[in-house]
Parts: structure tokens; C-alpha cells; sequence
């Protein structure tokens, strides 16, 4: 009797667990009706300054979503009834100072109900100061920093991977196909000094020895002494750390130099078809990590899984999404079902709804541990090649076999 | 093999020397001849790399060496021709009214163009960072048999600086040449003699960013850039022209050689982060040991 009762106990629990997972929902499809009340999403994106480039996919993103919402889902349901989603987009320049008052702007004077996150570790975290403190929450998949999640902050969830899972799969691949000896170089901030450390534990993992570490400063423009010195070190691996900027110098020093490692690592840039664009074939057999991909097995009802995604992106943007781009639909999508399961727009309640959300997306798993931080996902590393990003690793997903050693410059 | 090293070193700090001389000649051939420490130096240089990058954009398909020898030179007399007529117009109609005679308000109005040019460049270009142009124009010559590489975008800007700067010197010997060391050197005799200064002035200002803009379509073959990239720019040349002093072309070709070269062997014996340093590093040297002719110019305006 007893047993039985506690297994019908178990049975509730599973089916309200699962309540926020199933994608049902009561609004009537298309667009949202004219005189809909109005949920407020707070954004703030980089459209200028260092991270414009990275900014701009981000908002993209966003913008997918609020589409997809207003334009043919009929709204966000919440409680019964059909809310309109307005976007507030302010620009960030890039710069933490313009993140704090566009945040404080966003909740203050435009009364936002949630904040969606802007690109980089760095930003997230004074925004995040900003959200602890108003009590509103923010959802985010621009900043991967573990120490984001270690702050006991309450309102922030991320959705992309912690960052020291960047430069994992490329490290553990070059070393299965004969790797033993690495040099890094890393742009002197603080996420990329983060990303290097990172890289050099894992490095150590495997037992390749590392021959030097160099880093250069967040404006240096030539990078040929640092490169000479590489040559002459002749290591298996490179692993270059930095953004999109300092990737295009990796690539152009190297090949001025004639540096050619087996494998050449860089943390941005490969995942990028805008980049891989820009540098025509220099960009072959580059290797990076990415936190999605268009061709990944994931399926959903809402978008078609992850090729219908990019299908929809590119349709609307002219260019396939970068995994940035696709974290950030991600995000919105996972606060409208957490809104839609609590059936208020209270912070505590969608905030007990986000840690109970469970679901499969195009972006695969969304699930968050109690630190807000994403659970189980997936990185896949990859290697430029013929132009585009080719998945080489995990094999369970890998469509193309790493190309290992890359051919010399001489050869190419 | 440590000599390979540093010979490879040497190779790369004199292609870089000669890429800071044409960098720096324009910013002291308007200081020296109109008196004005251009503040705006850098994002002129930028003006000049964004007009070479459209140039060379459309020609992005093709990798031969050939069409980058014919691209090179139409860059920089693109870039060059229209920071010319830009500097005339500029030191014609507003230097020679504002700023003539007077360092605080040179300095004012440069300063002003600079966050102009900047925030102009940011909404016309975006801040994403433009790579440096032709994409496969990475190519590089080996040396016999040796590890020792010489890269081909550097070579043609060493050979395009060293003809710009040639044509520079030649200008000493006409008459326009001699009429702005003229109105330099004692602007009241150069007036006497029936120079017009505000006309000399434009022209000479007009040169400076001709080399300006030759410089920048180099760098747009080099280095990534963006339109917030020029302050860095500034402050080399200032360090290059300070080093090598105001008066002769060849100081300032040994200084930014001595500086490419201090660059490169930093960079490579001690560490990226110290190549950085070291134009500043040398400037202080020069400044504690030879500190009278600066303060000079700088309490002068002109000389």
C-alpha cells in the first residue's frame, strides 16, 4: 500500500517535472493579436567597439526569436494569456561602464521584465551585478566563464558551455593522432589569459610538453618575433588564444613565416563562416571548438532541429548562424518556456521554473545545475576545411576525419 | 640554428623599419613644415588603409604576385592622391586660420579631427576589425635551402616606402621643396622674398598626408585595422620622429630602423609584450641624454 502510494507520488513528480519540457501551449498560431499585453526583454548587444562582430550575431539571434514569437506563434502564453514580446535594444560599445547604465536604463526607466545577455564573459559579469541586485533575470549564451557561475549569484542563467571545454576536443584529438609537444600564445585579458590556463591543464593531461608559453598585448599588431621564436621550437600543436582579430594575425604571421605545426588551434574563428569568408583559403585546416552546429543531430518541434534553424537564420540574415548567433535564440527560447511553465512574469517563479526546465532544442539540451550554469552539453571540435567548419570530433557526430599533419605552406 | 634565428629576426625588424620611416615621415613633414603636431596622424593613416582596402578588395579571388605588384602601387596613389587634396583643403581653409603659429590650438584642432575621423570611420566601416587585405598575398620567398623567409607584402612595402620617401627627398632640390624649408626655417625672409606661406603651408601639409596615406595603404597589406586603431599609430610616430629628431630625413630613417630592429629582437629574445615598449623605451633614453632640440619645438611650434 504503501509502495504504491509512493510510486504514485514518484508519478506526480514526473509528470509536473515534465510539465516545463513538452513544448504545448494555448495561444492560437500566427501573430500575436494587435492589443496583446507586452512583455520587455532588456538587450544589451555590442554593435560597436571590439566585439561588434560577435555582438551583432548575438542580436540576431534574439531577433530570430522575437520574430518566430510576435510573427508566428502567436505570442508567449503566460497564465492564458497571450503576451507580445517588445525587444529594447540599447548599445553596449563594448565596454563594461556602457553595460551598467544600459542595464540599470533597461530595468529602471523601461521597466524591463527580464534581461537577455550581452557577448562576453566580461560584460555578463557587470550586468550580472546589476540583475543580482534589481532582482530581474537574466539569460544568456555570450559568456562561458566558469567563475560567471561561482559567484552564488541567484538570476543568471548561461547556456553555453564553461570555457574550459574550448580547447578540449582539439588538444585530445592532436594528441590521439601523435601530438607531443605545443606552444601557446594568448592575447593578455582576462578571458583569454583564462582560456590559456585552461589550456595549458589539459595540455598537461595528455603529457605534451609545452615548449613556451607567449602572450602579446590586446593591441598588438605584429606578431612576428613571437612566431619566429615558435619556428625555431618546431612543436606539434599550436594553440592560439584570442578573438576573431588575433586569430586573422595568427594565420597571417604563420604563413608569412612558413610556421606550419600539425595542428594549428585558435579558441574564435572556425566556427565563424563570416571569418572563414573573410580569409579564404589561409583559413584551411584550422582547428577550433564550437558550441553548436548546424549539422548536429538535434530536433525540436519549433524550428526543425538545428539544420531547420540555420535554414531560417540564413533565410532571414543571408548568412549561416554561428554557434553565438544560435545560443542566444537558445537563451530567449529557454526564458519564454520558463515563463510559459510558471504562468507569471514573477522573478521567483520563472526562476524555479528555469531550474526545473528540461527540455531538447535545436541547440540540444537545455537543462541548468543549481549555479545556473548549463548541464550537459556538448562541444564539438572542428577543422576548416574546403572552406567550412567540419566536425572531426566527438566521433559519435563527426562527419570528416581531422587532417593531420596540416601540409606545409610550401606544400599547400 | 640561432643564427638562423637571428638572422630571420634582423630580416623582420629592417622590413618593419621601413614601414615605421614612411609611417612617420608624413607626421614630420607637417610638423616640421606648418608647425602642426597632428594629432589626428593615425586615422589619416586609417583614411588611407580603408581607401587601399577597397582597391584591393574587389581583386580578392586572385593570388598572383604579379597583380599584387600592380595593386600595391595603385593603392598608395590612390590613397596618396586623395589625402593630398584633403590636406591642402584642410591647412588652406582652416589650419592656416585657426591654428597657424599657435601649438595649444594645432594640438585643439587635431584633436577634434581625430575624434571626427574616428567616429565617422565607426559609422561608415563598423568597428569589426578589417584583416589585412588580399588574403592570399601571405606568400613567401625562401632563402636557399635556410628556414630564413621573407614575406612578400612586407618586401613590396619596403620597396614602394623606399621609392615614396626617394620622391620626398627629391622634392628638397625643386623650387616648391626649397620655398617650404623656406617658410620653415624663417617664415618673415620667406615672405619677403614673395613665398606665400598660407599657399607653401597647404602644400607641404597637403604632402604630409599624401605620405600619410601612402603609409596607411601599406598597412592595410600588413595588420588588421579598425577606425579606432589610429591612437597607436600616433604615439609610434611620435616616438620615431622624437628619436630620429625633425631635422633631416636620414635621422628619422635610422630611428625607425633602430626602433623596428630594438622591436624584433625584443620581441624575439624577450617577449612580445616588451616589443611594445621599447619606441617609448628608446624615446626616454633620447630625451634623457639629448633633451634641448625637443623641448625646443615643442615651446616653438615651428622651427
Amino acid at each position: 500500500m504503501f509502495i504504491k502510494k509512493l510510486s504514485f507520488v514518484f508519478l506526480f513528480i514526473v509528470l509536473v517535472g515534465t510539465v516545463p519540457g513538452t513544448l504545448a501551449q494555448s495561444c492560437p498560431p500566427g501573430p500575436v493579436a494587435a492589443d496583446a499585453p507586452t512583455i520587455r526583454l532588456g538587450v544589451t548587444a555590442s554593435l560597436s567597439g571590439k566585439y561588434s562582430f560577435e555582438g551583432s550575431e548575438i542580436l540576431s539571434g534574439y531577433q530570430l526569436w522575437n520574430d518566430w514569437v510576435n510573427g508566428e506563434r502567436g505570442g508567449v502564453d503566460v497564465g492564458g494569456i497571450c503576451y507580445r514580446v517588445e525587444l529594447i535594444v540599447y548599445d553596449d560599445q563594448s565596454d563594461p561602464d556602457t553595460v551598467s547604465v544600459a542595464v540599470e536604463s533597461l530595468i529602471i526607466d523601461n521597466q524591463a521584465n527580464f534581461i537577455l545577455g550581452p557577448y562576453s564573459s566580461t560584460l555578463v559579469q557587470v550586468a550580472s551585478i546589476l540583475t543580482e541586485r534589481e532582482n530581474i533575470l537574466m539569460i544568456e549564451g555570450g559568456g562561458s566563464d566558469e567563475s560567471l557561475f561561482e559567484r552564488g549569484l541567484q538570476n543568471l542563467f548561461g547556456l553555453v558551455t564553461p570555457a574550459s571545454a574550448y580547447t578540449r576536443g582539439p588538444i585530445e584529438q592532436a594528441f590521439q593522432l601523435g601530438a607531443r609537444t605545443a606552444v601557446i600564445a594568448y592575447e593578455e585579458t582576462a578571458f583569454p589569459a583564462a582560456l590559456a590556463a585552461d589550456a595549458g591543464s589539459v595540455l598537461e593531461e595528455f603529457g605534451i610538453q609545452i615548449l613556451a608559453i607567449e602572450r602579446f598585448p590586446e593591441d598588438a599588431g605584429d606578431l612576428t618575433a613571437l612566431f619566429t621564436s615558435f619556428r625555431e621550437l618546431n612543436p606539434d600543436l599550436f594553440v592560439g588564444i584570442g578573438y576573431y582579430r588575433d586569430t586573422a594575425l595568427f594565420v597571417r604571421t604563420a604563413k608569412a613565416l612558413g610556421f606550419s605545426p600539425g595542428a594549428f588551434v585558435t579558441a574564435r574563428g572556425p566556427n565563424s563562416p563570416a571569418f572563414l569568408r573573410q580569409m579564404g583559403n589561409d583559413a584551411e585546416y584550422l582547428w577550433g571548438a564550437a558550441q553548436w552546429s548546424s549539422v548536429l543531430p538535434y530536433d525540436d518541434a519549433i524550428f526543425g532541429g538545428a539544420a531547420g534553424y540555420a535554414d531560417r537564420y540564413r533565410s532571414a540574415f543571408g548568412s549561416l548562424p554561428s554557434d553565438l548567433a544560435a545560443g542566444a535564440t537558445a537563451s530567449a527560447l529557454a526564458l519564454q518556456l520558463a515563463v510559459e511553465s510558471a504562468g507569471t512574469l514573477d522573478t521567483d517563479a520563472v526562476r524555479t521554473a528555469l531550474y526545473q526546465l528540461d527540455v531538447s532544442t535545436f541547440f540540444g539540451p537545455i537543462r541548468f545545475d543549481n549555479s545556473g550554469a548549463s548541464e550537459n552539453r556538448q562541444v564539438v571540435a572542428v577543422q576548416v576545411q574546403n572552406g567550412q567548419a567540419a566536425i572531426v570530433a566527438p566521433s559519435e557526430v563527426a562527419f570528416s576525419s581531422p587532417i593531420w599533419p596540416a601540409p606545409t605552406w610550401d606544400e599547400r | 640554428m640561432e643564427s638562423t634565428f637571428f638572422l630571420q629576426l634582423t630580416l623582420n625588424g629592417v622590413l618593419l623599419g621601413g614601414f615605421y620611416a614612411l609611417m612617420s615621415a608624413g607626421f614630420s613633414l607637417g610638423w616640421r613644415a606648418t608647425g602642426v603636431i597632428n594629432l589626428a596622424h593615425g586615422e589619416f593613416m586609417l583614411l588611407g588603409a580603408y581607401l587601399a582596402w577597397s582597391l584591393f578588395n574587389r581583386e580578392q579571388t586572385s593570388n598572383s604576385g604579379a597583380i599584387l605588384a600592380v595593386l600595391f602601387p595603385a593603392a598608395v596613389i590612390l590613397a596618396g592622391g586623395v589625402l593630398f587634396i584633403l590636406g591642402f583643403v584642410l591647412q588652406r581653409y582652416l589650419f592656416n586660420h585657426i591654428a597657424q603659429s599657435d601649438l595649444s590650438r594645432g594640438l585643439l584642432l587635431t584633436l577634434a579631427l581625430k575624434i571626427i575621423l574616428v567616429n565617422v570611420g565607426l559609422a561608415l566601416y563598423g568597428s569589426d576589425p578589417r584583416l589585412p587585405a588580399l588574403p592570399n598575398a601571405g606568400s613567401y620567398w625562401r632563402i636557399g635551402q635556410s628556414d630564413i623567409t621573407l614575406a612578400e607584402a612586407p618586401v613590396y612595402a619596403l620597396i614602394t616606402a623606399a621609392i615614396v620617401l626617394a620622391a620626398a627627398l627629391a622634392l628638397r632640390r625643386i623650387r616648391i621643396g626649397k620655398a617650404i624649408r623656406a617658410a620653415a626655417q624663417n617664415p618673415i625672409a620667406a615672405q619677403l622674398v614673395g613665398i606665400s606661406l598660407q599657399r607653401i603651408y597647404a602644400i607641404a601639409f597637403g604632402l604630409a598626408l599624401a605620405l600619410t596615406g601612402a603609409a596607411g595603404a601599406l598597412l592595410a597589406t600588413l595588420q588588421p585595422f579598425s577606425p579606432d586603431s589610429g591612437t597607436a599609430w600616433t604615439l609610434r610616430a611620435a616616438a620615431v620622429v622624437m628619436l630620429g629628431g625633425l631635422n633631416r630625413l636620414e635621422n628619422l630613417l635610422s630611428a625607425a630602423l633602430i626602433i623596428g630592429l630594438a622591436e624584433s629582437y625584443s620581441g624575439g629574445y624577450l617577449g612580445t609584450g616588451w616589443a611594445a615598449a621599447i619606441p617609448f623605451f628608446a624615446l626616454v633614453v633620447r630625451l634623457i641624454l639629448r633633451p634641448p632640440a625637443t623641448y625646443d619645438l615643442l615651446l616653438k611650434g615651428s622651427v
